[in-house]
């Protein structure tokens, strides 16, 4: 490589970026190039500038467009790898926007995560790479099926009761200064208190830090939505932007990561919001497609509306540990439909 | 990002869960600084072997990379979630592990490239040949955090150059940032970008740089043209 010496003395910037040997050794150093431009840097103190130039132009050059995965996704992703599900494509209904488009959507989450959870009975424990933290531990996950609750004991006490269609990381072994978790979907926390380890739970853009206490966290990612309330204790919700908010029995936030915004807010009704875990399914004012949405995920079942189906208004109502035929009987009386069940799928119509 | 494989297998006793995806056992604890050290054709080749470290260091190397990338062809989060997905699976499957690779990044670039138009395309999401990819796909950005003495005209520079280079042909502005953001060599860039010789990816960045000089110093252009064809007449 000597001989390119000479070549190099009357280069100016635009002369450097031409240079593949150059560019090559900005973005990936080896020994070899190394030792080189250091030797040149000698011989040509005056060219410094150039070069340097150069180089921060390549170093700042990026994508104008710089989409992320975060680290719930990346886990994820891998798991799905390791277990060899491959997505069919014709599944992937995202490119229309009107209501069967997105209905085809979510009926393929739903299928995904019902291959996910068959043949795994209450749980389905499974070693993941740690693929986000400085320790180096393995991770576990426990993965609750549409239509079906999970609870999960930790091993420091904490107990964490799976909503349907909810997923949550853990390490095996918890660090030495904080008690680390990541959540997709939604779960209620009871956290074994231990002052010197708090308890951290990631959930996308959102951290929540706590002591031991009891509350609830609901991530929404079809919508962009992130909600943490509280039972009892005190939280503390952290997100990317540098916000810290401190939160009380009754009290809730609400992040949304489209807008990057975080909002405090006062629960009115508890059991609207941690009523799942006791089997209350409780719908306040809910658009017809979040009932579909809610529905599909409570009982895990698919719901199939008729070409020509006009959406009823909002509904109100509440559920205790009822049936889907019983829940289907009350919504249709009020909003006036038609419904069939037939095995996993259920059929509505005018 | 690169802890995995270590802390994998030294915990791996306690776990003997049989889902466990590791097949191997005879991997020393420390691992982790092997993977990292290891040259692309090396690591290619263990994870060929079925070294299930490997497999996973490659995953954990080019994840993230490959969905910015995947990005700028289709503005479709899932979409190329799933692409990523089906990429990596197919590479476990027996019958690709006899490919012979340029690098571990070109050979998954290339592939998801293929993939992300392909589905693209099933879902209708392809647009036409001129104007294939998202609105702002393949588009340069240049940041302005590295702190230099000459930052403030550097940052001059730097908005005009990058002015410049998105006004660029599609195919120039790809190879540029496949050279200088994705660090791929000349050869690479050819691979990826499905061209026959090196020499034509060369000549696309070439043609970038050229006209970046041009817009960026018309005067020097000119004079260095003058004094040319004054040698020129010289020589003559």
């Amino acid at each position: 490589m000597k001989n390119k010496q000479p070549k190099y003395k009357d280069f100016t910037t635009e002369d450097f970026l031409e240079d593949e040997f150059f560019v090559m050794w900005v973005k990936k150093a080896t020994e070899e190039s190394n030792q080189f431009w250091e030797e040149w840097t000698k011989v040509h103190p005056h060219k410094v500038p150039a070069l340097m130039e150069a180089k921060n132009i390549i170093l700042s050059t990026h994508y104008k467009k710089q989409d992320e995965l975060d680290s719930t996704e990346i886990l994820e992703m891998y798991e799905q790898i390791v277990k060899g599900n491959s997505t069919q494509p014709s599944q992937l209904g995202t490119s229309s926007n009107n209501w069967w488009g997105v209905f085809t959507k979510i009926a393929a989450v739903i299928l995904v995560l019902l291959v996910a959870g068959f043949g795994v009975y209450h749980m389905n424990q499974q070693g993941v790479n740690a693929l986000s933290g400085e320790t180096e531990e393995v991770w576990l996950s426990a993965i609750s099926p549409v239509g079906k609750k999970t609870t999960i004991r930790l091993m420091d006490g904490t107990v964490v009761k799976l909503n349907a269609g909810s997923s949550l990381f853990y390490p095996k072994r918890f660090g030495d200064k904080y008690r680390k978790v990541i959540l997709k979907g939604e779960a209620f926390f009871d956290v074994a208190k231990n002052p010197e380890k708090p308890f951290i739970i990631e959930t996308g853009e959102i951290e929540t830090k706590v002591l031991g206490t009891s509350f609830n966290i609901k991530s929404d990612t079809t919508h962009n939505k992130v909600q943490v309330a509280v039972v009892t204790g005190i939280v503390e919700v952290s997100d990317k932007g540098g916000n810290h908010i401190k939160l009380t029995p009754m009290e809730a936030v609400t992040y949304d990561s489209k807008i990057k915004n975080i909002e405090k807010h006062t629960v009115e009704d508890m059991d609207a919001v941690v009523g799942w875990k006791e089997g209350l399914l409780q719908f306040n004012k809910a658009g017809f497609r979040e009932i579909c949405e809610r529905l599909e995920t409570w009982y895990g079942v698919d719901i199939v509306l008729a070409e020509d189906f006009k959406e009823p208004g909002a509904y109100s109502g509440r559920y205790a540990n009822q049936s889907l035929q019983n829940v289907l009987e009350g919504i249709s009386y009020t909003s006036g439909f038609n419904y069939k069940i037939k095995d996993k799928k259920v059929f509505i119509s005018n | 990002m690169k802890m995995i494989a270590r802390g994998y297998y030294s915990n791996k006793i306690a776990d003997s869960d049989e889902r466990h995806p590791v097949k191997e056992n005879h991997i020393p604890k420390t691992s982790q600084q092997k993977y990292e050290l290891l040259e692309d054709k090396a690591l290619w080749k263990a994870f060929r072997e079925g070294d299930q470290g490997a497999f996973s260091h490659i995953y954990k190397t080019y994840v993230q990379t490959l969905f910015t990338f995947g990005c700028q062809i289709v503005n479709d989060r899932e979409l190329v979630k799933d692409c990523i997905q089906n990429l990596f699976i197919d590479l476990k499957k027996p019958s690709k592990k006899n490919t012979e690779i340029l690098s571990i990044k070109s050979y998954l670039f290339k592939s998801m490239y293929r993939r992300v138009i392909r589905m693209a395309k099933r879902e209708n999401r392809y647009l036409s040949y001129n104007n294939k990819w998202e609105t702002e796909g393949f588009m340069v950005s240049f940041s302005h955090e590295r702190t230099l003495i000459n930052e403030e005209i550097l940052k001059d520079k730097k908005t005009k150059i990058e002015k410049v280079v998105n006004e660029l042909p599609n195919r120039q502005r790809e190879a540029f940032l496949y050279h200088f953001y994705e660090g791929l060599s000349y050869e690479e860039v050819a691979h990826v970008m499905d061209l026959q010789k090196v020499h034509s990816a060369r000549k696309l960045i070439y043609k970038a740089i050229g006209t970046i000089k041009e817009k960026l110093n018309p005067a020097i252009v000119l004079t260095s043209v003058v004094v040319l064809l004054l040698i020129l007449l010289l020589v003559f």
